[in-house]
């Protein structure tokens, strides 16, 4: 299981997230990267945190654009149109990130990003939340649907998928592994994401072992600065 | 100095950063007519085979790369770079590369991408002999440990003997090449531009 971190982007800074509403800032991207690639993580997902107005998408990208990082990147948010996809050469990023097109019954985006990046590229991110009942995060009308609303077919499409637990993001513990029962989802390709640490990654209280876990970048660094510390003594 | 071929597709950028990191100086190759004599070709990719191969043939890089190799220029393919130097590939309904080593790109048998690292050792020794690497330090240990980034859908399958033929370290793939050294051309599966230290040691063992 590969172990890697997000990092929320977005107008040149990036951000921990609490809660799907609260952003705390953390710095520029390249200060960013530069403390997490001292980690040697196995993967860093950049995520624009955009809702339904995304008025920075090209001035992000140019400065994603100019990062250096030695840990292979995926990026998304924003990536909502073939327009869209145009601008996105030359990033320093291995695979793309997306959720907004997954809800979409046109499928022309996926399909345009599988015959340019290849079929290995693509991830789907899908932030959920089951306060009430199980709902997923539709960012481009900035609410929470049903997973019905979820087109399967571009689900297919992924090579792998992102569950995001939107209610226990930036905990180190809480993620709701119980919620993949209720999607129509390969359960060999899925990574997850928002309250998972390294605490809980071996497998009992999550009950199926995911390709990757992305730990937050705030209990990423309390728990490399605790093994630094305990290896200090 | 070392060309890395810009065809508009794949992540350039992430090879500069890693030429860069190793203090490499490094020039785009944006066009065929580039007359420049570079210590190494990098042929970068990102993608799928049918737009990297169309575009390849559109800018006219086919015979530009196919005849820097007949006349012995380093070329290193990486990911889907070193895919096309093969005979043919299975990807995109079937695409034929440049036929520079003989082997077929096969699609590999797992549910979804082999993406994630897995464990590799080089013998220095070997790997310096081989590529002729003009700094060699042998009060250092020769065999080095590590692990190397992969993200792929296909493999390599070769049809003869290569200088270094490195197996992928995963069951399921072990038919499969990690690395290939065929006199002057290296075709790279994972991705040393990701791999970290392990990767800038390669470039390092390379040159």
């Amino acid at each position: 299981m590969r172990i890697g971190t997000t990092l929320l982007f977005q107008d040149g800074y990036c951000y921990q997230s609490y809660g799907w509403n609260m952003l705390r800032p953390l710095g520029t991207l390249q200060n960013a990267l530069n403390h997490l690639d001292k980690y040697e993580l196995d993967e860093i997902s950049i995520i624009r945190p955009v809702r339904d107005n995304d008025y920075y998408y090209k001035k992000d990208l140019q400065r994603l654009k100019k990062a250096k990082s030695s840990t292979p990147l995926a990026f998304g948010g924003g990536i909502r149109s073939l327009d869209d996809i145009m601008i996105l050469e030359g990033l320093p990023v291995e695979r793309f990130i997306l959720s907004s097109v997954l809800f979409d019954k046109d499928l022309s985006v996926i399909k345009r990003l599988h015959s340019k990046y290849g079929e290995q590229s693509i991830v789907g991110f899908i932030p959920f939340s089951f306060k009430n009942q199980f709902e997923v995060f539709n960012s481009r009308k900035n609410c929470f649907q049903s997973a019905h609303s979820i087109n399967e077919s571009a689900l297919q499409l992924c090579d792998e998928v992102v569950l995001h637990d939107c209610d226990a993001e930036g905990r180190n513990i809480g993620f709701n592994a119980g919620v993949v029962s209720n999607l129509e989802i390969n359960s060999n390709n899925l990574i997850f994401s928002g309250g998972v640490s390294e605490i809980v990654r071996n497998g009992e209280s999550i009950g199926i072992e995911p390709k990757s876990i992305l730990i937050e970048n705030k209990i990423l660094h309390r728990e490399n600065s605790k093994k630094t510390y305990y290896g200090a003594m | 100095m070392v060309g890395v071929i810009d065809i508009g597709l794949g992540n350039i950028k992430s090879i500069t950063n890693w030429l860069d990191r190793c203090v490499v100086p490094w020039k785009l190759i944006h066009s065929p007519k580039d007359s420049f004599e570079y210590n190494l070709i990098i042929l970068p990719g990102v993608g799928s085979v049918l737009e990297f191969m169309t575009k390849l043939e559109q800018l006219r890089f086919v015979d530009y790369i196919q005849t820097k190799s007949h006349q012995g220029q380093r070329i290193l393919g990486i990911c889907l770079g070193a895919h096309v130097l093969f005979n043919h590939s299975e990807e995109d309904g079937g695409v034929r590369g440049l036929g520079l080593i003989k082997g077929t790109v096969r699609h590999i048998p797992l549910n979804s991408s082999n993406t994630g690292w897995l464990p590799c050792s080089f013998d220095k020794r070997i790997m310096n002999e081989i590529w002729k690497s003009q700094k060699q330090n042998v009060s250092r240990k020769q065999r080095v440990h590590g692990r190397v980034f992969f993200n792929h859908n296909y493999g390599i399958q070769l049809e003869e003997a290569a200088d270094i033929d490195l197996k992928i370290q995963l069951k399921e793939l072990s038919e499969f090449s990690a690395l290939v050294n065929k006199n002057n051309l290296i075709a790279c599966q994972f991705h040393p531009e990701k791999s970290q230290s392990m990767g800038e040691l390669l470039l390092k063992m390379i040159l």
